[in-house]
């Protein structure tokens, strides 16, 4: 552990950075119990979470959320190799080594999924159950998604080819545009004939947001992510989906691999990524076979943590009783 | 009647664990001064303090510290944390015969002497602390973010304050290396500047290293300065040139890669980190990153010494350089006040 001494930025939150599988992730934790411990996505930072590691805290348990590699105030290695889940649960792995903690609750929201859903599948002795939104499990299959889009044609209007290419740093550049833009047309508050679409680059998440945001976005929130990422950019996160498909190379081991762990999955109606990950909950207990429930909400799109926050909060901590329950003394 | 300019001569000394080199100038009988450079530096910062203190009977003595010049340089960056480097300067204070000295610590060499003097107060009649003033609890990015000025660096925009850099050793490790190892001699020469007097009460640019992508931004290396001549003369800065072309920066970033051990290996000093020694502190006035007149970074040194006496110079980061006199008239008087001159001894 990086800093013994915490200090205080809240309500009982500590703040801290901890040195691990040689970078540094800057942590935020709040409250006592059992361990539950959250991945944000991109765009964003631990900041996401704050109303839920609220309700967690006052549900009796100790939610931990660090910056993601690439995020915020952890280490942001220059190249995009060092950003497969191969890297990412290592760092969670290391995270949960350095606080002593032996087995966690995680949860994930966009990347953060991918990275709770791998961590769950490659350690299940260190994660015990997942709680993921807006990105289902899907294990492995014989094409990455890249090839998939080649092959259908979508080269120039996938969302991840742009993602991918070195000027995306550039075109995300003007944080105080386009995280509101982001926050916006990826929710279910965007207008559903031009909200954002994984498939027209004419219809994409970064496009200025046409006044002011939904009440759902805390001020607080929104001046928070974009004072971050006028610090860091966007070079960092945009590595996620830089190295997605060479980690479709290294991840045959779990071709077609089950999450057996108790599992929770909730999705927005309105969110863009349905047209990608077109499941019904159905479908997706067919490999997660530990899939205790799952919620899909209407009139909602991919901030689920904001959008639905107060359902999010009801889900989530229903599940931790069931999963982790705290012990009564 | 001409007296003679002490000579430094260079020295080496090698333990089981280490090799330091050090200089050394005056009566080889004389009480001990020892003179701990910071960070990136070698002994010869201190050339004017020693000649003049070897003039007047001390024995003074500087090494290269841990990483830097012909000292060894370990490859592992939990080498490089503090209680390695104080045992490092014990052994060195072993072999010039271990009579409590006055130890004095500029920038990186002021934790440094801070722990030596927590930790092995009967090898210290007197701390010096320039330009970085003595923290208990260890020269740390948890101690520093709790000392910034709110005021001028707002928690949202600036969290870190003007200690980014440090948070970017942490975040771009090996970048921050590559650009400062990318052409050394302007490196140092950028670094080595005079003091503003009109970049007080300003951000200072040390808080946006993380906005800039660097200290040198997207270039990756350093702007195309020459020495400032006020402060190294040329030979010494082409002796830390040298220097630098040998080992680079790796090590002497490595020096805050140790947050950890080092808030730890504070937490066992004696008295609980209280320094009864007399203390001197001298604060650059124009110095953006760690004046203690306009900011509270000097709260936890007050507390925690008995005997303080701190003395304001017009002068920025580099006090040992930008104001060679004054530092030693400064240093003098103090020693003086607390009958610690030679003629005392």
């Amino acid at each position: 552990m990086s800093n013994e001494r915490t200090f205080e930025s809240g309500a009982g939150v500590k703040e801290y950075d901890i040195a691990t599988n040689g970078i540094t992730l800057h942590v935020t934790e709040q409250g006592e119990g059992p361990a539950v411990l959250f991945c944000h996505g991109f765009p964003d930072t631990s900041y996401t979470w704050r109303r839920q590691m609220e309700a967690a805290a006052a549900a009796g348990y100790r939610a931990i959320a660090p910056d993601m590699r690439g995020y915020g105030r952890s280490s942001a290695p220059t190249d995009s190799n060092l950003y497969t889940p191969l890297h990412t649960v290592g760092d969670l792995v290391g995270l949960l080594d350095a606080l002593n903690i032996p087995s966690t609750v995680i949860v994930g929201h966009d990347w953060g999924a991918t990275h709770a859903w791998n961590a769950a599948l490659m350690r299940p002795d260190r994660f015990r159950a997942v709680f993921c939104l807006s990105v289902p499990y899907a294990p492995r299959g014989d094409i990455s998604v890249f090839d998939r889009m080649r092959q259908a044609g979508r080269e120039d209007d996938f969302y991840m080819f742009e993602q991918i290419k070195p000027e995306a740093d550039q075109i995300w550049a003007d944080a105080a545009v386009t995280i509101p833009g982001m926050l916006y047309w990826a929710s279910g508050s965007a207008p559903v004939d031009t909200c954002w679409n994984p498939f027209d680059l004419a219809r994409s998440f970064h496009r200025p947001a046409p006044g002011s945001l939904p009440a759902w976005a805390e001020p607080g929130y929104v001046a928070h992510n974009i004072a971050t990422f006028q610090r860091t950019g966007f070079h960092g996160g945009l590595n996620y989906y830089r190295a997605a498909e060479p980690f479709f190379h290294l991840s045959g081991p779990w071709k077609g691999a089950k999450i057996g762990q108790p599992s929770f999955f909730m999705g927005g109606q309105a969110d863009g990524l349905k047209l990608l990950y077109p499941l019904t909950i159905d479908q997706m207990r067919a490999n997660l076979p530990g899939l205790v429930g799952g919620l899909e909400i209407d009139n909602v799109g991919h901030w689920l943590q904001h959008e639905a926050r107060d359902v999010v909060n009801e889900n989530l901590v229903a599940f931790l009783r069931e999963v982790s329950p705290v012990q009564s003394t | 009647m001409s007296i003679a300019t002490p000579a430094l001569t260079s020295h080496i000394t090698n333990s089981s664990r280490h090799t330091t080199h050090y200089w050394q100038a005056g009566p080889g009988d004389g009480p001990l001064m020892i003179f701990l450079h910071g960070w990136p530096g070698i002994g010869l910062l201190w050339r004017a303090q020693m000649e003049a203190f070897a003039a007047v009977g001390w024995r003074c003595v500087a090494p290269d510290m841990r990483g830097y010049g012909k000292t060894s340089a370990p490859a592992v960056h939990g080498a490089y944390s503090i209680q390695e480097i104080v045992q490092d300067m014990v052994e060195l204070h072993d072999h010039l015969g271990d009579q409590p000295a006055i130890w004095i610590g500029h920038d990186q060499g002021s934790p440094v002497t801070g722990a030596l003097a927590s930790h092995h107060p009967e090898r210290c009649r007197g701390a010096v602390f320039v330009s970085v003033p003595y923290f208990p609890t260890a020269f740390a990015l948890p101690t520093l973010i709790s000392l910034v000025d709110r005021e001028l660096y707002p928690a949202n925009e600036y969290p870190d304050g003007p200690w980014d850099y440090y948070r970017f050793y942490l975040t771009h490790f090996d970048q921050a290396t590559s650009d400062f190892d990318a052409d050394v001699r302007a490196t140092l020469a950028a670094i080595y500047r005079s003091g503003n007097p009109a970049a007080m009460g300003q951000v200072y640019r040390s808080a946006k290293i993380t906005s800039g992508g660097g200290w040198f931004g997207t270039a990756h290396h350093a702007p195309d300065v020459t020495r400032d001549p006020d402060l190294w003369p040329a030979d010494d800065f082409d002796a830390l040139v040298d220097a630098f072309h040998t080992h680079g920066f790796r090590a002497p970033n490595a020096w805050y890669l140790n947050d950890d051990a080092n808030i730890a290996y504070a937490s066992e000093a004696r008295n609980g980190g209280r320094l009864d020694m007399p203390v001197l502190f001298l604060n650059g006035d124009w110095d953006a990153l760690c004046d203690i007149t306009r900011s509270p970074l000097g709260g936890p040194m007050r507390e925690a010494c008995e005997a303080l006496s701190a003395v304001n110079l017009s002068s920025g980061h580099w006090l040992p350089l930008e104001r060679k006199a004054e530092s030693i008239q400064a240093i003098t008087s103090w020693l003086e006040a607390h009958s610690l001159m030679p003629h005392n001894v």
